[in-house]
């Protein structure tokens, strides 16, 4: 409700000023052809509203932080900061609470009451509608006087079709940018805080260090950093699941493009495909919950090896499950891709189906292949819910499938949801490691997309 | 050699040849088995432990209101709300369980803690019952209570005898269950309640408004960014540089991990623009950063098989680049972008990793009242459940998990329904 009533204001000037325009383009009616008044409406509302709308967007914003800086700050003036911090969010919360006209629950922080609370929630309200009643009045001042500047200014005779055509190309242009800015984002925000880590932690630790030990970082914070035995773990949960996935793809890929029949096809590859719509959580669940047991029990039952609850082994066949609609998806669409003529002539020269796969269409559909297991390692690679679920937490510095091992992601999330000290070295580690991953994953994929793409140029 | 021996050779040849053969299909067969045989153990061992969330156990027993319990022999004819408040209904409630096992003579009725067999909800209930109509109050009433969470998992058999349960409680339940005091009824808890401490009364309807609001939030945002840089990147933008760029960067961020996403919503989206934590406005920023590669490209996709002939056609008519595409290249490529959007929302709610970088796995026990208030989302309910120890919380999270893929599944058909019903084929 409370964000509701600018936005209804905003609608009603609109409107109003859209009214007033087309009566304005009517008592004038210079240009004869033109008839199509709307467009000047459209026009005029546009760029009378657009400025005040960013000028309320940004005030309103910026006064609601002001309000919360001065007036919250003052009220805890005498608390230490974490508990201002707290309190601040605690009085928020309240206010929402009444505005939304919900129960108030108990906010009390260490030692300030609840009574309290509620009181500078109210006064806070007080001074936030104070605020708004002020930006409302002034953006309606504010339209109604560019309006009639703009009313007073405009060339009649000149097309505001093309105008707004050229408007709506440009505000376009901004949503194509997004993108890139995402990128930009992305990049600059984990290179600033990966730069803030290097700065505590010497790089050539970070690279080439063989501990990773976050909990130690308190008294030894130059040799708890070191990601070696996460890029192990990594990648050696990876390369389990994109062997399996690989194999078991390509294999299930090829006889479903050479063997089957094309109504088992329409029913079978569709019950492959499920498996890449179920969210990893979902996977995650099943390994810790069900395939780890029974991985547990299957191992020692049948080979008498005692393997860990939350070995890589675990973690790894389950991703490899997930993956393999995805190879398998790829490979079936290189496969199908190499033209009939090579089969027939390869059968027509008496090979038997399988040396024809063997010797004919896999020697041509190798690249497209490793382009697509390159794929599943760098999905692997960035998978996350998996292995918070069924890896471990411990960082282990060892390629024995049968061991527990810790990943780059595993570690991401068990930092940032530790605590929210943004400059400890532990929560800025988070940040290195998201750089490494991106970095990493980046290159898998440019190098993959660039093998698949050269393979399937060659046979159109 | 002989032609009878050269042609036994060959046989023998052919014959490994075919054996050969037949192992290759059956390698064949063998994966796809394998992957169908996992799709299958993941469905049925979330079904199996799911549906069993749909019903619970409700235990029916005479509660004597005795003021003599309730007051501690305090009797008088009226008494405060806040008497009302602090009276003992731990007393009544294992009064009324004593009775209700007073004919089974092999227990032990007066070593056992009777108040472990019904949920902690029972007083809450019993209180409210007694504050809005005190007359109640030295009457004996029928009442239904919810069971605990313990004897609810004993009575579904996901657990026997052990730590959690010794061997007379058991028998308590067993013989309250032949005497159908004990029932079973559908669980509207799990869908009225939010996330609980108690794995009897938690529910899903906090994690489904928190999703419901960010994916709602994420498909208004994302679909007018992603359609309105498609239909640039279609039809005003010039070949250049630029455009190339921003071609790549598209198809490059489809392939960034998602954790990624979530610590670039921590540092810009929290950090810099100072968006409030865990709140699903927060999450559907970062959500519609992760959809809008795939809209686009799949966008992009429907838009280009438009036919020139329809847009020359419009041209030819007078009509202005923003009517062709208004009129006519949406209209017709609508289902193509229909298809990408939703395949990338069905993404979108099983997305647990980046949500979990801004905070939205902290416990809350209220269901989010608008797209500012702290909630979790869906997936991250199935996390917070199954990293709990109770057997009442697995069984939560995979009812909540089979929620989800009932969904999903729903989701998919209607995409390829819609696919095929609005797609036109020129």
């Amino acid at each position: 409700m409370y964000l509701l009533i600018p936005f209804i204001i905003f609608i009603g000037l609109a409107g109003l000023i859209y009214y007033y325009s087309l009566r304005v383009i009517r008592s004038r009616q210079t240009n004869k052809i033109s008839k199509n008044y709307s467009y000047f409406a459209v026009y005029v509302s546009l760029w009378t509203l657009l400025p005040s709308f960013i000028i309320f967007f940004i005030g309103s914003s910026f006064s609601n932080n002001l309000i919360q800086k001065i007036f919250l700050g003052n009220a805890f003036s005498n608390q230490s900061a974490i508990v201002q911090e707290v309190a601040a969010r605690e009085v928020l919360s309240i206010a929402a609470e009444i505005r939304s006209g919900a129960v108030i629950s108990d906010h009390s922080v260490g030692d300030i009451s609840n009574a309290l609370m509620v009181e500078l929630a109210h006064q806070y309200i007080h001074y936030s509608n104070l605020s708004m009643i002020g930006f409302i009045a002034f953006i309606t001042i504010l339209t109604s006087l560019t309006f009639f500047l703009i009313i007073k200014k405009i060339d009649f005779s000149s097309s505001f079709q093309r105008k707004i055509e050229k408007f709506v190309k440009n505000i376009l242009l901004l949503f194509t940018s997004i993108a890139v800015l995402t990128t930009i984002g992305i990049v600059a925000s984990l290179l600033f805080e990966t730069l803030k880590f290097f700065r505590e932690i010497s790089i050539i630790r970070f690279l080439f260090g063989t501990t990773w030990s976050p909990e130690t970082a308190d008294f030894d914070p130059q040799n708890s950093f070191g990601i070696i035995p996460l890029l192990s773990g990594t990648f050696l949960i990876a390369f389990i699941s994109v062997f399996i996935a690989s194999g078991f793809g390509v294999a299930s890929a090829i006889y479903m493009s050479e063997y089957m029949s094309k109504k088992m096809r329409k029913i079978i590859k569709p019950l492959i495909e499920i498996l890449a719509g179920i969210p990893s959580i979902i996977y995650g669940f099943f390994a810790a919950l069900t395939f780890a047991p029974f991985l547990v029990g299957f191992m020692s039952g049948i080979f008498n090896l005692s393997i860990s609850s939350e070995s890589a082994l675990n973690a790894g066949i389950v991703m490899g499950v997930m993956i393999i609609p995805l190879i398998s998806s790829i490979s079936d669409d290189i496969l199908s891709a190499i033209p009939n003529s090579m089969r027939e002539g390869a059968m027509g020269m008496g090979s038997m189906k399988n040396e024809m796969i063997r010797k004919i269409l896999l020697p041509a559909a190798l690249p497209g292949i490793i382009g697509s297991i390159l794929l599943g390692v760098s999905r692997a690679v960035g998978e996350t819910m998996i292995v918070v679920m069924a890896a471990s937490l411990a960082a282990n510095l060892t390629l024995n499938p049968l061991e527990p091992v810790t990943t780059i992601t595993t570690q991401i999330v068990m930092l940032v949801q530790g605590d929210q000290e943004f400059n400890s070295p532990k929560t800025l580690s988070a940040f290195a490691l998201g750089f490494v991953l991106l970095i990493l994953t980046l290159l898998l994929n440019i190098i993959a997309i660039q093998i698949v793409n050269r393979y399937r140029r060659k046979y159109q | 050699m002989s032609l009878n021996t050269k042609f036994n050779k060959s046989k023998r040849k052919l014959f490994r040849r075919h054996l050969f053969e037949k192992f290759f299909k059956l390698f064949g067969i063998l994966s796809i088995s394998f992957a169908l045989i996992m799709l299958s153990a993941l469905l049925f061992s979330i079904f199996s432990k799911g549906w069993t969330a749909f019903y619970t156990h409700y235990l029916n027993v005479e509660v004597s209101f005795s003021k003599e319990i309730l007051f501690n022999g305090n009797i008088k004819n009226s008494y405060s709300e806040q008497e009302i408040k602090n009276a003992s209904y731990d007393g009544i409630i294992a009064e009324a369980v004593r009775n209700a096992l007073q004919q089974e003579t092999s227990l032990d009725i007066d070593s056992m803690d009777l108040n472990s067999l019904v949920s902690t909800n029972a007083v809450a209930q019993l209180r409210n019952m007694v504050l809005s109509n005190p007359d109640i109050l030295g009457t004996t009433q029928s009442v239904r209570l919810l069971v605990s969470s313990n004897a609810d998992m004993f009575l579904k058999s996901y657990i026997g005898s052990g730590s959690l349960l010794n061997d007379d409680e058991i028998a308590a339940i067993e013989f309250l269950r032949v005497n159908k005091s004990i029932i079973s009824k559908f669980n509207i808890s799990f869908f009225m309640n939010s996330d609980s401490r108690y794995p009897e009364l938690a529910g899903i309807r906090g994690a489904f408004l928190g999703s419901l609001y960010t994916v709602v939030l994420t498909i208004i945002f994302s679909v007018v960014i992603s359609v309105g840089a498609a239909v640039y990147l279609q039809e005003f933008a010039p070949r250049n540089r630029f455009v190339k760029f921003v071609e790549v960067n598209i198809n490059n961020l489809a392939a960034v991990p998602s954790i990624v996403f979530g610590l670039l919503g921590l540092i810009v989206f929290q950090q810099f623009f100072g968006v409030p934590r865990s709140t699903p406005l927060l999450a559907s920023f970062i959500l519609t950063l992760m959809a809008l590669p795939t809209i686009i490209i799949a966008s992009r996709l429907s838009m280009s098989s438009v036919p020139f002939s329809i847009k020359e056609a419009a041209y030819g008519m007078g009509s202005s680049r923003l009517q062709v595409i208004t009129h006519h290249l949406l209209p017709i490529s609508l289902p193509g972008i229909l298809t990408g959007v939703i395949l990338s929302i069905s993404r979108i709610i099983g997305e647990t990793a980046p949500v979990l970088m801004i905070g939205m796995v902290a416990f809350v026990s209220t269901a989010p009242t608008g797209v500012l208030s702290a909630s979790v989302v869906f997936p991250v309910q199935i996390l917070l459940w199954s990293n709990s120890p109770e057997a009442g919380f697995i069984e939560k999270a995979s009812a909540a998990s089979m929620l989800l893929l009932i969904f999903l599944m729903f989701i998919n058909w209607v995409s390829i329904y819609l696919r095929n019903k609005l797609e036109v084929k020129f």
